[in-house]
């Protein structure tokens, strides 16, 4: 062994033993590795059906809505509880009007929301005064209550920048359909045009959004299928990001685990440096990352969760970059917790603890807007992030290089510093 | 080994970019010393686990390092094979120090440590490889040293079982195959027999004494006397850090003295036996206690049976006498004041 060059090849096959070995070691003893492959896969499974369910067969999840009118005269009132009750709505809404019962039925958990209309709120919108739609959500749920909010604050934006738009006009029609005869011909006739005229004016502003979602509809022939799958799809690739960080911590624990039977030990009085084996038992982390996830993307594209075209690259490299990460992090508290019971505790509330804040059991966007400030902080956010814009948004791997990048140096960081601590403990105690 | 400044210059045109080859033409100067160990201390916080130690180990022969847990024998070994930073001395192995080449010295090295090591979930042939692995061995070579190394320790017929079905007695043959895949110079045996039964522990002493017959020098740790002076060429007995005596069986054996050892039971108390005694020419006494007694009797002095004579005449009484040869065991309450097993 006299050149660098053969040096570098003896470390590459010295790399390669290291981690065959933990590969073989693996294969050997399936059992928590096909733990953490059915782990995403029934989470997502799970939970895609409890998300997917009710829907009259649509697959998409049916959200029961209370609509208390407290406007019962009023033309824009009425406007919203017909326009719900259409049966295009019906698909994805279960609109029960109610009166005062409502509250109450709320309490009993009977319905994902309540939506209350006040009185006078068409007569207020219309005349451009401050009114409330009060949304009563269903703290046992998550999600539905949730898009109800979304749907009424999109209503409440719409509504606002109408009246704004057209409020005298509104105005008008409110008050030929409140009177007791038959309109004007002429008058109709003119109040149409003068609608018209306002809306030209404005639809560069409005219609190219709403034309937007309208097409997409259009072009989509399976899409009640294809947004099932997406529930899917988001959801395995959430779990899928946490089962990576589990992989990690199997994979940074063997140190403990070889600490305890000796191994380590031995290997350190071979030619072997302690950094090396450091490095190669992060290396071999990453690789078994990389083969966890190539199995649960295909068994998540067999199953038609996701669906090409999907920049493989990218996915590999954010994969390699997250475990690396994952790995870095978790070597860290190996580095700084002697103690393996202490460092089981510490890795679990790290682990769960970037899962709950980073996204893997939440989508980020459903979360408190504290915590939703913090999950860029964790390494599972940029994950998911990445993984997502690969495959939902068709975007490749120019498009995820700040993610990439992000977890390549919270991964590189903290494999160096774990690596310079526990290469200083091996060499104090002998392992 | 002195290493002069002419002796580097002449052979650094040769290697002058390899401080293992270096080191190895170096090491060929003195071939028969294998392993030399300088005034190594070792010290943790408070306690001195190994007080300023020196011996050397000549190539094929069996050292034996003898001493109770506790004793210094796996913290010595630990900085030979570079596990621990000595805090003063150095270690040579084939002429090549450990603190200043630690790769090189570890790849002559083949170290077996005390608890078994070694891959559950993969098979004898499977760790074999790892380990040879390690060394750079690959290919046919490597395949053939596993085959070899197989059959030598007698698992050829379970080489490819997962070795958590193993036995203790085939665990610890592997444990020790494992140490010897890459055909070391030295191998570093720590207390390889712990907690085997005898036809295993046999069995592991064969593969020993083969392994030394085909050239490999062996450094062996154990707290059990009987292996030491079976198996040893030469012995150190160490106690708190310390070598207390070396040397072969009987040149240990001599530090007791010719004579027989005597050991005595009774109702009689330790100042009466230790005044009684005083006033015999050549006995040693080992150790006093009251109601037990174990007597050195040397060659030069009046012989046993006078000294029993003149114990009975002191009015001493005795339910048991016990007469033997004096072993390792009395050197080592001889130079300790207590037992082996302690």
């Amino acid at each position: 062994m006299t050149s660098p060059s053969l040096r570098r090849k003896a470390d590459r096959q010295g790399m390669w033993n290291l981690i065959r070995k933990d590969l073989l070691r693996r294969w050997r003893n399936p059992v928590a590795t096909v733990v953490m492959i059915i782990f995403p896969l029934f989470m997502s499974g799970a939970l895609g059906m409890v998300y997917s369910s009710g829907g009259g067969g649509s697959g998409f999840p049916r959200i029961k809505i209370l609509i208390q009118n407290q406007d019962q005269e009023g033309f824009l009132a009425n406007a919203i509880v017909g326009a719900l009750g259409q049966e295009e709505g019906q698909e994805y809404l279960d609109v029960v009007s109610v009166g005062d019962e409502g509250p109450s039925m709320m309490e009993e958990g009977k319905a994902s929301a309540l939506v209350v209309l006040p009185e006078g709120f068409s007569r207020d919108v219309l005349a451009g005064r401050p009114t409330v739609i009060q949304v009563v959500r269903n703290p046992a749920e998550g999600i539905k209550p949730e898009i109800v909010v979304q749907g009424a604050q999109v209503l409440a934006t719409y509504l606002d920048q109408g009246a704004r738009l057209l409020g005298d006009e509104l105005g008008q029609v409110d008050r030929m359909i409140a009177a007791d005869q038959i309109p004007d011909a002429a008058l109709v006739a003119v109040l149409a045009g003068r609608i018209v005229e306002r809306i030209r004016g404005a639809e560069d502003y409005l219609f190219p959004p709403l034309v937007t979602i309208g097409s997409q509809k259009e072009q989509t022939p399976n899409g009640e299928q294809d947004t099932t799958n997406r529930i899917f799809g988001y959801i395995l690739v959430m779990t899928t990001v946490m089962a990576l960080m589990f992989v990690a911590t199997r994979s940074v624990s063997d140190i403990y685990e070889e600490r305890k039977t000796g191994m380590l030990r031995r290997q350190l009085a071979t030619p072997l440096q302690p950094g090396f084996i450091i490095f190669a038992k992060i290396t071999f982390g990453v690789v078994f990352g990389v083969i966890v996830m190539i199995i649960l993307a295909g068994i998540g594209l067999l199953l038609g969760w996701i669906s090409p075209p999907i920049d493989l690259l990218g996915a590999v490299v954010l994969t390699v970059a997250f475990s690396l990460a994952a790995c870095g992090l978790l070597a860290l508290v190996a580095s700084l917790v002697d103690n393996e019971k202490l460092a089981g505790i510490v890795t679990w509330l790290l682990v769960m603890g970037m899962s709950a804040l980073g996204g893997s059991m939440l989508p980020v966007s459903q979360m408190p807007t504290p915590m939703q400030a913090a999950a860029p902080f964790t390494v599972n956010y940029w994950a998911i992030d990445g993984f997502e814009r690969l495959i939902f948004s068709a975007e490749g791997l120019p498009q995820i290089l700040v993610n990439v990048g992000v977890l390549a140096a919270v991964g590189l960081v903290t494999g160096a510093m774990a690596q310079a601590l526990l290469v200083r403990r091996f060499k104090g105690a002998g392992a | 080994m002195a290493w002069s400044p002419a002796l580097l210059v002449s052979i650094s045109p040769v290697s002058n970019n390899d401080p293992d080859s270096l080191a190895s033409l170096l090491a060929e100067v003195n071939m028969s010393q294998v392993l030399e160990v300088k005034s190594l201390r070792k010290v943790f916080g408070d306690l001195t686990a190994v007080d300023r130690i020196s011996f050397d180990v000549e190539e094929g022969e069996i050292f034996g390092f003898l001493g109770p847990n506790g004793a210094g024998k796996t913290t010595t070994i630990s900085m030979i094979c570079g596990l621990l930073e000595p805090t003063d001395g150095d270690v040579h192995v084939e002429g090549v120090s450990i603190r200043k080449n630690p790769r090189a010295v570890k790849r002559r090295l083949g170290v077996v440590p005390q608890d078994v090591a070694i891959y559950e979930e993969l098979s004898a042939r499977q760790n074999l490889k790892f380990w040879g692995g390690i060394f750079n061995l690959s290919g046919a070579r490597l395949n053939g040293r596993v085959d070899e190394l197989l059959e030598q320790v007698g698992l050829s017929d379970r080489a490819d079982e997962p070795t958590k079905k193993f036995s203790g007695g085939m665990k610890r043959r592997l444990n020790l195959a494992l140490g010897l895949v890459h055909d070391p110079k030295l191998i570093l045996l720590d207390e390889p027999t712990v907690g085997i039964d005898p036809q295993a522990r046999h069995k592991i002493l064969d593969i020993v004494k083969n392994t030394v017959s085909t050239g490999r020098t062996v450094l062996y740790t154990t707290h059990y006397l009987e292996e030491a002076e079976d198996l040893c060429d030469r012995l150190a007995i160490i106690d708190h850090g310390q070598i207390l005596a070396q040397g072969t069986v009987p040149e240990l054996k001599a530090q007791l003295g010719e004579g027989s050892l005597l050991t005595l039971q009774g109702s009689f108390t330790a100042p009466d036996l230790q005044e009684a005694t005083a006033r015999i020419e050549g006995l040693l006494p080992l150790e006093i206690e009251d109601q037990r007694a174990m007597l050195l009797v040397g060659s030069q002095g009046p012989g046993v049976s006078r000294t029993l004579e003149s114990l009975f005449a002191r009015g001493l009484t005795f339910d048991d006498i016990t007469i033997k040869e004096p072993n390792l065991e009395d050197l080592f309450l001889k130079l300790t004041g207590r037992d082996l097993r302690d």
